[in-house]
């Protein structure tokens, strides 16, 4: 056995986008932002809250938050999120630079795969898609995927979380548009969990709060903030929909300080509100919103990594992107797009990487398109692994005795190893002739036969009557 | 046509804030009447760049900067300009409905018709039904707009449109409506005239609503 001091093996890729001077630079920027500028909270607690924390308040509430008090919430935040799956098993350790794969939640349209047809997404759609992730195990928690335009709006979410919990016991993150709601979709998952106090245990739900403008936090927002904090129940707080460029600078180092300026305010105010209470950063947004055609983008090369960078400075976990385009259909731009945004999402360490599978600028869904970013997940998996040095992978004997004669191919040392390298799923590696024979499919042929394949066979767990009932009793309440 | 419209016009599309401010008033110094300055110089300048806008060869924020020349140059040919030639092409009340703080479409609908030509009275966001038949009382405009980016604020738009009836007022008004999750059926359902599907669109579909 080899024995020797001082060895160090990289055990993944190494990526950084920032140096910790630049890092430094732009946290400093951002004190400068809370403490000169400040930040509108529309709400009383909020304000009351900041300004019992060391915040000055000018013009009735806008928030000067003091450099010192946002160290504090640094301090004490959790630096690690453990979402729980529905059966109570720790399955995302959400902290310093892991990745974990999702979709997202409120598509408009989507792709039939049965038909190519661009439609409006009904219910039916969300239970296919957390039942065709559930079965995917690429996937890591999931979202509701489309927004249900055969359900009224004021019923909408209730519907888009028990298809959730119907559908999976992966983790979830759900969104919700105001306060009420949010304390509806909270006593489904206790119902679901069991309790209030074993959701907050093993809580498996994170709440994706968006707010109208990183400068001025809407009250909705901030209320569930506040409630969720409260709660002690996992949330991610969004300074705005995108929109580097309207709401923030158009440059990115300037869309990166004002997004830290809202992200660390709500940090502070949840950490007031509650010690310790569950913050999850948003590590995405600052896509380039196209100023030719007023669309807000996710699929740039500008800002992907440095986002992610200031969270991992802060020891923050966080929520990212990846895996989207801006294609209308499911063809070489959209794989193109949603590898380039999967690959450095993952190499920038995203956390909870969601909107995988999303098209046309977050308007349009495919389930197609969802099984075929499964393989690039898969793909980056095996990249993301490091080299494994040993006397066995070395394989020095071996080569001295195969020498300069022999075949490699026909040692015992390729049987053992054979199956070790990725052979891919739906990529297809044949020979012409053998593709040909094989039916010469498409990556998109491929990926709809196994859509079709796991919705006609793949089961769910199975939810329990008195959970199923109490859950409907919600429901129909609205 | 005179060197002088041409110079305008060049100035609105290339966003040139001194230099529109110095032709207008050159303009007028040198015997122009105040509309024609307004229709043979400014206006077809900002024609070309909503043509320019819509097929990707201007970015937005040089639309915004042509609008902004438009404004100050209004600013000097307003007081000269007669009664209803002073609105413009049209006077359009414009507000995010009540129980929604997204203002972003809103403010650049808005500067894109004054760029346009049009006299924009922006009511802010949270806008109740009240506030905007109030409005339309006192402006007297042939257009309003409403935004909402939830679709749970989106009825809102059908209560101010109802409550424009109640005042006797929704035939003196065309409504358009605007915001991501709205679309030409829910136009119809809750009886508005118009939509426009970004702040582009808006805008070309407000001038056919007027007539212009």
């Amino acid at each position: 056995m080899m024995v020797e001091s001082n060895m160090m093996s990289m055990e993944t890729p190494y990526y950084r986008r920032l140096s910790d001077s630049q890092l430094q630079q732009l946290h400093f920027a951002t004190f400068e932002i809370l403490e000169r500028t400040g930040i509108r909270f529309h709400d009383e607690e909020a304000v009351a809250l900041l300004r019992k924390g060391g915040a000055e308040v000018t013009d009735g509430n806008v928030v000067h938050i003091p450099s010192w008090r946002v160290e504090w919430a640094l301090g004490i935040h959790p630096k690690q999120i453990i979402l729980y799956d529905m059966d109570g098993n720790p399955v995302i350790r959400l902290s310093g630079r892991k990745s974990y794969f999702g979709n997202g939640s409120d598509l408009p349209y989507i792709i039939d795969h049965r038909t190519d047809e661009r439609r409006l997404a009904v219910l039916q759609d969300i239970k296919e898609c957390v039942r065709l992730l559930d079965a995917i195990p690429q996937y890591d928690f999931v979202m509701s995927g489309f927004i249900p335009s055969d359900i009224s709006p004021e019923k909408a979410e209730h519907h888009q979380t028990m298809a959730m919990l119907e559908n999976t016991h992966k983790p979830m993150v759900y969104v919700t548009t105001n306060l009420p709601n949010t304390k509806d979709e909270v006593e489904m998952f206790e119902i679901a969990a069991g309790g209030a106090d074993a959701l907050r245990r093993r809580p498996y739900a994170a709440c994706y709060i968006n707010i109208t403008h990183p400068l001025r936090h809407n009250p909705d927002s901030i209320q569930k903030l506040l409630y969720l904090s409260e709660k002690r129940l996992p949330f991610i707080y969004r300074p705005s929909i995108v929109t580097r460029g309207l709401t923030t600078p158009i440059t990115v180092a300037g869309f990166l300080v004002t997004n830290n300026a809202a992200a660390l305010s709500g940090l502070v105010l949840s950490q007031l509100k509650q010690e310790g209470a569950p913050y999850i950063r948003c590590s995405c947004a600052g896509g380039t919103f196209d100023m030719k055609t007023m669309v807000g983008l996710h699929s740039g090369p500008e800002v992907r990594g440095f986002n992610e960078e200031l969270a991992h400075f802060y020891g923050t976990p966080c929520f990212g992107l990846g895996g989207s385009t801006a294609s209308k259909v499911v063809d070489q731009q959209a794989a193109m797009d949603a590898t380039f945004n999967l690959i450095t999402g993952v190499l920038a360490g995203g956390g909870l990487i969601h909107d995988i599978g999303y098209m046309a600028s977050s308007t349009l869904g495919s389930l197609i398109q969802s099984a075929i970013c499964g393989e690039m997940i898969a793909w980056i998996k095996e990249y993301m692994k490091g080299l494994k040095i040993d006397d066995d992978t070395l394989a020095l004997d071996v080569i001295h005795e195969v020498g300069i004669q022999g075949d490699f191919v026909e040692t015992a040392h390729s049987f053992k190893h054979c199956r070790d390298d990725y052979y891919p799923e739906l990529s297809d590696q044949k020979l012409y002739e053998d593709w040909v024979s094989v039916g010469g499919t498409t990556m998109k042929d491929r990926a709809k036969s196994k859509v079709e394949k796991i919705l006609a066979d793949h089961n769910p767990p199975k939810m329990e009557a008195s959970v199923r009932k109490a859950l409907q009793k919600m429901i129909d309440k609205k | 046509m005179a060197d002088i419209y041409e110079d305008l016009s060049k100035s609105v599309m290339t966003g040139d804030l001194t230099g529109a401010k110095r032709l207008t008033q050159e303009a007028l110094d040198q015997g122009f009447k105040a509309k024609d300055v307004l229709d043979k110089g400014l206006l077809p300048g900002m024609a070309v760049v909503g043509q320019r806008f819509k097929t990707g060869e201007m970015f937005m924020p040089e639309v915004l900067f042509s609008a902004k020349t438009m404004h100050l140059a209004m600013e000097i040919l307003k007081p000269l300009l007669v009664g209803s030639d002073a609105e413009g092409l049209g006077v359009m009340v414009i507000g995010t409905v009540e129980g929604d703080l997204h203002d972003i479409g809103k403010n650049l609908v808005a500067m894109m018709m004054e760029g346009s030509g049009f006299t924009v009275v922006d009511l802010g966001t949270n806008v109740k039904s009240q506030t905007f038949v109030d409005a339309v009382k006192q402006h007297k405009p042939n257009l309003v707009g409403m935004s909402a980016l939830l679709t749970t604020t989106m009825p809102k738009m059908k209560e101010t449109i109802d409550a424009l009836k109640e005042a006797g007022l929704r035939n003196r008004v065309k409504v358009m409506i605007g915001g991501a999750p709205v679309t030409a059926e829910f136009m119809s359902r809750i009886g508005a005239d118009g939509f426009g599907i970004n702040a582009g669109a808006a805008v070309e579909n407000a001038k056919k609503l007027v007539g212009k």
